[in-house]
This record gives C-alpha cells, structure tokens and sequence, in this order.
C-alpha cells in the first residue's frame, strides 16, 4: 500500500500530547481528541500515513527527519514537507538537539539576528531542488508549504488555509484559547485543502 | 565524455593566488607558484580526471562549511549523468555558515575566525556556537545528508564517493565504513585523519614533502598538498576507486 509521508513541524504534528490549550479547546467544542489532517488527508487518499512531523522542529531538523527515511519513501508515494519560520535554528543541550523558537527574549539574540535574514530562504529552496530531483528519479510526488513562513513562495501556505476557513483554535473558540494551531475543524477543512491542491497538481 | 564531479573545502578546490589584483599583496598561493617557476601544479580532482579520462568538474571552494560543500552539490545535483562519479571532500565539522549583514551574503564561520564584525556577532557567541558544533550529534545532520545523496546518485546511475578531512565525521573505524568511503586502508596505522596519512614520509621515499610547507623547505608557510601531496592524493583515491567502481571496471 502506497504511503502518505509527511514532515515538519506543529502545524503539521499529530496532537499526542494535549497541551493547555489543547485541553481547553476540546472542553470548549466538547470533543476528546483532535485528529491532524495528516491523518483525515491519508483518509481520504486511502494511503499508509507516516506523519514525522514534531511540533517545534526547525527546518534543519524536518530536513534532516526527511534525509533519514529517504530510503523508505516507494515509488508512488505521496510526500508533503511543511517547512517552519527560516529563523529557527537548533542546538546541542543535554545530549540532544533543541530547536530554538525565535522570540525567545534575550536568549541567543546575535544567532537570531543572523537567522532572520531572508537569505537563509535560499537555502530551503536548494533543499527541494534536491527533494525535487530525488522525487523524480523515485517517481513519487512532492509538495512544500508552510503553516507560519511567509518569506517561502509556496502556492500552499497558512494564508490559503485560513482563505479557506480553516479555522485555527483561536478562531473558532472567538478568542477563548489563544493558539493559532487548527482545531477539529481547522483540520478537516486542512485535509480538503490538501486533497484538492494534490488532485489540482 | 563522463564527469568526475568534486566537492569539498580548500583541501578539493584548485589553487586560487590573487595574481597581483590586490598588489602588492599576495598570498600563499601567489608565493607557491613563485616558486615554482610561475606555474602552478594541477591538483588531485584534475589529475584523477586524467586518469580515468573523465571530464574534471571540481565544485570545491576554499573555507567551505559543509553546509556549502552540500549546495555545492545541489547546485548540479540535476546535470549529474549516468556513468558520471561524484566525490565528496567533507570539511571540518566545527565550520558554519552565516550571513554578512553589510553584503547580504552568506559567509563561513570558521573555528580560527578573526574578521566576523559584518556577520553581528560576538567572540563570545562565536565561539559557544563553535563548542557546541564539536558535540558528536552534529555529525549525524551530515551522514544523514549523505544518505540523501547516496539514494539520488544511485537512482540517476552515477557513482559516489565520501572522504573528509575532519576525523570526527568518519574514519577506518566507524562501523558504517564501505566501499563509498575513502578511509585510511592500512590496518597498521594508528592515525585516523586521512590528510595526516596521506602526508606521511613513506608515501615519498622516507622525505616530508606532500605540503606546501615542506614542498618549500619552509618558504611558504601552507598547510595544503602541494605538487607531490596532490599526486599521492590522487593515486589513493584512484587505487579505491578502481578497485570499487563498477563504471570503470565495466
């Protein structure tokens, strides 16, 4: 059975965890759980889903999650990478990486200043030439976008979801939880979204 | 007519003097090629093209970080042909890129770093970003980047070979070592940094002259291969190839 791979980073992550928010918002709308559109796309595709994607990951962390199972992604496959903000970054902390948030005060700020530089966008576009060119060899199809990114050029980005009432937490609960992460059905409308834009292409 | 595809830091790309547009400085390159008569020797990419009569593209810039050794190889990851055979030169781990606020342009960070006022930051951040770079973690973001490339290569039908002047992404002993990584091949050898075996004396009749340094008796001071370091360079990487490659021994 062919699969549906996708990366990158909260708004693309199962909701495992329930955060604050999380816990509010399904008291609100009275529900148990959120289930990510990764899921509801996979769904509706009939395919395997295989949803690696981390909330918080910085693009150098969804590239290299991507890199690691490339050897697993089958001909046929359809693969969907939603890259973060460009100035996140990472670094070594008790033995393991820690994706470091931009707006954190005071903290690394010389290191943010150098990663907001709209430059660093080239460098996400030089790794999907590579996906692009790997894709094509493997003859499976790819799709980029971005939940938060507004420097990345993509026809799929959080301004085509919100165009298309995916309506985050914060939205659908009138301001009550403030998180700009989907909810139930920012999710569902997400996956159409998806659908049709993979149908379109 | 097939390429042979190189990428990699100073210790891949040719020589680059400034040949007097900066006169009267000059740099190490300049002085080399003083003394050797005005002409400057073809390094290993070049000589290995020769061998296996293959087209040398070498792709390799001086102080490349390997995130810029990786676009390298991007840049041209859509022209690689079947039949064609890619060697990556992988640099020091603890190198990074950054931006040059006054240009807009991205420049390398490297640990010996003295002029980075243009880049925003301080000596300080400058080097806990260098002490974090040494954590072992960091190695697994560019084995996994190689992992990418060894699928695409294989996929178009090329060919691809890894070495790297910084022990501490591979060696002889790292358990995933096959016939895509050129490592020091003599079990005898106790040193694990390729660059250090290549320099040793018995590679030249007992004498210390694979660097520029030693080349010159000390007159330029250059820790790169000189005429004959880039010879032997090239004979052990032709020697594996040559007993790996399944293109060349079609």
């Amino acid at each position: 059975m062919r699969t549906l791979w996708t990366f990158g980073d909260s708004f693309t992550a199962d909701i495992k965890d329930l955060s604050d928010n999380h816990r509010q918002y399904l008291n609100i709308v009275k529900q148990l759980e959120i289930v990510s559109w990764p899921n509801l796309l996979a769904e509706k595709l009939n395919l395997n889903i295989k949803n690696l994607a981390i909330a918080g990951s910085s693009n150098y962390q969804i590239f290299q999650d991507f890199c690691d199972v490339s050897h697993l992604i089958n001909e046929k496959d359809i693969v969907i990478i939603g890259w973060g903000l460009i100035s996140k970054f990472r670094k070594v902390k008790n033995n393991e990486f820690q994706n470091i948030y931009p707006n954190l005060n005071g903290v690394d700020n010389e290191i943010i200043t150098d990663r907001n530089q709209d430059k660093w966008v080239e460098e996400i576009y030089s790794w999907e030439n590579l996906i692009k060119t790997f894709s094509k060899s493997k003859y499976f199809n790819v799709y980029f976008w971005s939940g938060e990114e507004f420097r990345l050029n993509h026809k799929l980005n959080n301004q085509t979801l919100k165009q298309n009432n995916c309506l985050s937490m914060y939205v659908e609960t009138e301001g009550k939880i403030p998180d700009t992460h989907l909810g139930i059905n920012g999710h569902n409308k997400a996956a159409d979204v998806f659908l049709n834009y993979i149908n379109n292409e | 007519m097939n390429r042979l595809w190189t990428f990699g830091c100073s210790f891949t790309a040719e020589y680059n003097p400034i040949e007097g547009v900066y006169h009267p400085f000059e740099n190490q390159y300049d002085r080399y090629k003083k003394f050797k008569g005005g002409k400057l020797p073809l390094v290993w990419s070049e000589l290995l093209g020769k061998k296996i009569e293959y087209q040398t593209m070498n792709c390799g810039v001086g102080g490349s970080s390997n995130y810029s050794i990786f676009r390298q190889y991007i840049n041209v990851c859509d022209i690689i042909k079947k039949d064609d055979i890619l060697i990556f030169g992988w640099t020091s781990m603890l190198r990074f890129p950054v931006i040059n606020l006054n240009e807009n342009i991205v420049i390398e960070l490297l640990p010996n770093a003295t002029n980075y006022s243009d880049t925003g930051y301080s000596k300080t951040t400058l080097e806990e970003v260098i002490v974090n770079r040494s954590h072992p973690l960091w190695v697994n973001e560019v084995l996994d980047w190689i992992k990418l490339i060894n699928m695409v290569v294989k996929d178009k039908g090329a060919e691809v070979y890894h070495w790297c002047s910084d022990d501490t992404l591979f060696n002889q002993h790292s358990k995933f070592i096959d016939e895509r990584y050129i490592v020091i091949d003599d079990p005898e050898s106790i040193k694990t940094s390729l660059m250090g075996y290549l320099n040793l004396p018995k590679f030249f009749g007992g004498l210390l002259k694979a660097r520029i340094v030693e080349e010159t008796n000390g007159e330029v001071i250059d820790d790169h291969m000189g005429e004959y370091g880039h010879i032997n360079q090239m004979e052990y990487f032709y020697k594996h190839i040559k007993k790996h490659s399944k293109i060349l021994n079609k």
